[in-house]
């Protein structure tokens, strides 16, 4: 994005000493035009996120909530096919040291023409990707709009970690979240809430157990509708 | 489970395996082709015998990739990924067929793919016994450019008489069978599905919160004076009403009346910090108009907590024009901003049926009210007998009118919600454990969503004695800790302004911490103002209309501009409505110690304000260094 919304913001960039790939910003008429989704990723110390369609939204939340991706671009290059520039929708990087680039594309025109065209680009595409020595995952609305509810719950839970960001020492909250994670290995947020209501009030230790879950450092199953009562657990009590 | 086609294998994933070795990455090409032709119509049996698939293995990995994997998304092309490596007869022929002989159509197009795809993307009719097709023979005769380009000539089927004709169209029977028509108006669902957020997030109540501005379809005329001070009424060009709004829920959270050719992202700004703000009933001034009770506006009446939503829906016209919204909506409204394409307010469907139920429930009883020209009528209607000129208006009245209906509004039982109040159902929504975005620090957040940040540059000449200085938005800045500062002039700093009284501005160091705060000079020092009233007094001066040169107080100028127009012109009667509340505050001029200690506004300036105690702040624009003034 153009502006500086945080100043917090450009110190991304900054800090890394090996910049990853920048995202383009949207132009001025694309802005106007779009249906454009925008929001500060806790991921990236509260960079400017904007995404195009919410189907890219989703993906790009998908991304975010996901412990095992280190790192997201937006937007970040573009790929020659059939003498047209295609835009790659996102850079992933993993824990493992993976990169991959992935793309949403959608069948524009209703005809049977335009679904072979589309076939056909998604092969020169993946085609283009080998080319380059890049790895590409292609993906359609069908697989996100399978998952309606967990785009809803990372969507729901995206506030309460942007609001940890900015809550003074926060560490005593996630201490004492943990803590009582300890003793109840599988607990549910009004049960969090509950116990720590003395000292604490219910909404900056609900945004601690949301950033826990953001940090991989406490597990939620975002298939499920995401409710007071939505259990919580220890990564390595979910997995037993 | 109906067969396999184009279009539901067009709904895949679709990926390149890396890791996978060569023999098992051949394997995953011949499934994932075999799987393709099966969805263009041919049958398994030969799908698999041309891609060297066995019948048994594709039939497995086509009922597989249709079912839903573990991760809730369907296996799609995961499916042909294979568990063992297979030994495959892929290998691609490296020449033309020599003459034609059974197999030699299928070599030949297994040599020139390019041909093969040009073959599949024909849709047109084929020739029957007696229907000769001229799109097929226009069709052909491209084929047989292709083939005499391409092929050579001693090679089939350049070397054959009928170009192999006779094999195309068999091709492209094959092709056929078995898939469905479809002709070119046909509907693929895909294309406009998931266009909708509704669509791809399966939201909650207090999820989505929507902001727009509607125009009332109701002349208001407020009350004034004409050049010999009698009463005198004038008409409002026009007036908005902007509204933030839970969608699902159908509660609205905030409002502000807005008056103007068009609302401007100043209002815009005001109405999402409202909704951040507790809601608390008004002093209402007709004593017969009383709250429904039970009802309120926003959350906070309902359930004691000020919820935010998790997506903050606004249009593309004036939400994002301003810097200050753009900067700040994302940092302190939290969750998702979205900017909906422009001039469709169907993205924001719900909004719109409740601007239509406050239309036809309230604002078409105000006297002057009218039914816009539409289906019914070619002009406008009356919706009621009063005129407007025997009742004028009455800004505060109105703003009460507002709030009382609006407010009622959420507290009625609506069809949507089975006869439900949009507050019944916020309450048992979150009696029943329902999940809902609060943050402790909501009020504050209200005050910095007003905070516009920007850089600036000191200015001032050492040799021309002028002090250091800030220019910002047609007005100067200035400080008595810069006096002197000439190691200043010409550094560039971090600054923020609040928009709605840009009378003080914050410099910033590098560590981000405060460094000095300016405050306007003359005439933008005394009353109160936002920066779209600055611009509007702006360009009124410009244009040679308003004299603010050497005037005292802008505002108060701008007021007296107002009241002398007022019998002539609608323009200055909006302007007053617009900015009642500023114009108001520049009435009486309170001494300027008194100014710096206690500032006129109480929510707005009560930040910058509070560290502005011993401050002595020059009125006029030059600052002589040799005496020490003293406060006037």
């Amino acid at each position: 994005m153009t502006s500086p919304l945080n100043p917090e913001s450009r110190a991304y960039y900054a800090e890394d000493p090996h910049p990853p790939l920048t995202s383009r910003a949207l132009t001025p008429r694309e802005e106007r035009k779009n249906d454009v989704y925008y929001y500060l990723s806790p991921k990236h110390k509260m960079r400017v996120v904007s995404v195009v369609e919410p189907c890219r939204l989703a993906l790009a939340l998908e991304y975010e909530f996901d412990p095992d991706v280190v790192s997201y671009v937006e937007r970040p290059r573009f790929l020659s096919v059939e003498d047209r520039q295609i835009e790659l929708c996102f850079w992933v990087s993993r824990r493992s040291g993976a990169e991959s680039f992935s793309i949403f594309r959608r069948q524009s025109k209703p005809s049977i023409q335009a679904v072979r065209a589309e076939e056909r680009v998604c092969s020169r595409l993946l085609e283009a990707a080998r080319t380059a020595g890049l790895t590409l995952a292609i993906r359609k609305p069908q697989s996100l709009i399978l998952a309606r509810v967990a785009n809803a719950t990372r969507l729901e839970l995206l506030p309460y970690v942007q609001a940890a960001d900015a809550l003074a020492g926060l560490t005593v909250f996630t201490d004492a979240v943990l803590e009582h994670m300890r003793t109840h290995p599988f607990s549910s947020f009004h049960a969090i809430e509950r116990t720590l209501c003395g000292p604490f009030d219910w909404r900056d230790v609900r945004s601690a157990t949301c950033w826990l879950i953001h940090r991989g450092l406490l597990h939620l199953d975002v298939n499920q509708r995401l409710m007071v009562s939505t259990r919580v657990s220890l990564p390595e009590a979910a997995h037993a | 489970m109906h067969e396999l086609n184009l279009l539901e294998i067009g709904q895949w994933d679709q990926f390149e395996p890396s890791e996978l070795l060569p023999d098992q990455k051949n394997a995953f090409d011949a499934r994932r082709k075999a799987v393709r032709a099966v969805a263009a119509g041919s049958s398994m049996t030969s799908a698999a015998k041309q891609y060297g698939v066995h019948v048994k293995t594709l039939a497995a990995t086509i009922e597989k990739a249709r079912t839903i994997a573990p991760d809730r998304k369907p296996w799609g092309w995961r499916a042909c990924i294979p568990h063992r490596v297979r030994h495959t007869n892929t290998a691609e022929a490296d020449e033309y067929p020599a003459f034609a002989a059974p197999g030699a159509f299928k070599a030949f197009l297994k040599k020139a793919t390019a041909f093969q795809e040009l073959l599949t993307d024909y849709s047109g009719p084929l020739p029957g016994r007696n229907a000769p097709s001229r799109r097929f023979e226009s069709f052909f005769k491209n084929l047989c450019k292709w083939i005499r380009d391409n092929v050579p000539k001693d090679r089939y089927p350049a070397n054959d008489k009928t170009y192999a004709r006779r094999s195309i169209l068999a091709f492209l029977h094959v092709q056929r069978e078995g898939q469905p028509f479809i002709d070119e108006d046909f509907e693929v669902e895909d294309a406009n599905a998931a266009g909708q957020l509704g669509e791809v997030f399966a939201l909650q109540l207090t999820d989505w919160a929507q902001y727009d501005g509607h125009a009332l379809d109701c002349p208001f005329y407020i009350e004034g004076e004409d050049g010999n001070g009698q009463p005198f009424l004038q008409q409002i060009l026009r007036s908005w009403l902007i509204v933030g709004y839970f969608a699902l829920l159908r509660l609205c959270s905030s409002w502000t009346l807005s008056f103007g050719l068009n609302y401007s992202g100043t209002d815009f700004n005001v109405t999402c910090a409202n909704s951040l703000r507790q809601w608390a009933p008004r002093d209402l001034v007709a004593p017969t108009m009383v709250y429904v009770p039970g009802s309120g506006i926003g959350t906070a009446p309902a359930i004691g907590v000020v919820a935010m939503p998790s997506i903050t829906s606004a249009d593309n016209a004036m939400a994002h024009r301003l810097d200050v919204n753009r900067q700040r909506m994302a940092s302190q409204l939290l969750g998702v901003i979205h900017f909906g394409r422009a001039h469709v307010p169907e993205t924001r469907g719900h909004l719109e049926a409740w601007n239509k139920r406050i239309e036809e429930t309230v604002i078409r009883e105000i006297p002057g009210a009218y039914r816009p020209a539409g289906e019914n009528s070619d002009t406008a209607t009356n919706t009621n007998t009063s005129d407007p000129q025997v009742y004028p208006a009455d800004t505060t009245a109105l703003e009460d009118l507002m709030d009382v209906t609006i407010s009622g509004a959420n507290a009625t039982e609506l069809d949507a919600l089975q006869n439900r109040s949009p507050i019944q159902v916020l309450q048992t929504f979150v009696g029943t454990g329902g999940w809902v975005f609060a943050a402790r620090d909501h009020a504050e957040r209200a005050n910095m969503l007003s905070t516009l940040q920007c850089s600036v540059k000191i200015s001032g000449s050492k040799k021309r004695k002028r002090q250091p200085y800030v220019r910002f938005r047609h007005a100067r800045y200035r400080s008595i800790s810069l006096r002197g500062r000439w190691d200043l002039v010409g550094k560039k700093y971090s600054a923020t302004v609040d928009i709605l009284d840009a009378r003080f501005i914050n410099l910033y160091d590098e560590k981000g911490e405060l460094f000095v705060v300016l405050r306007a000079l003359r005439p933008w020092s005394r009353t109160p103002h936002s920066l779209g009233l600055r611009k509007t007094i702006h360009r009124l001066s410009r244009a040679g209309r308003l004299e603010i040169k050497g005037a005292a107080c802008a505002v108060y100028a701008l007021k007296h501009y107002l009241r002398e127009k007022f019998s002539e012109s609608r323009e200055a009667a909006t302007l007053m409505a617009k900015h009642r509340t500023e114009l108001a505050a520049a009435g009486s001029f309170p001494s300027p110690t008194q100014l710096v200690t206690e500032p006129a506004s109480s929510t707005a300036s009560a930040k910058p304000a509070s560290r502005l105690v011993d401050v002595y702040v020059p009125l006029t624009g030059r600052v002589n260094l040799g005496k020490k003034a003293s406060p006037p």
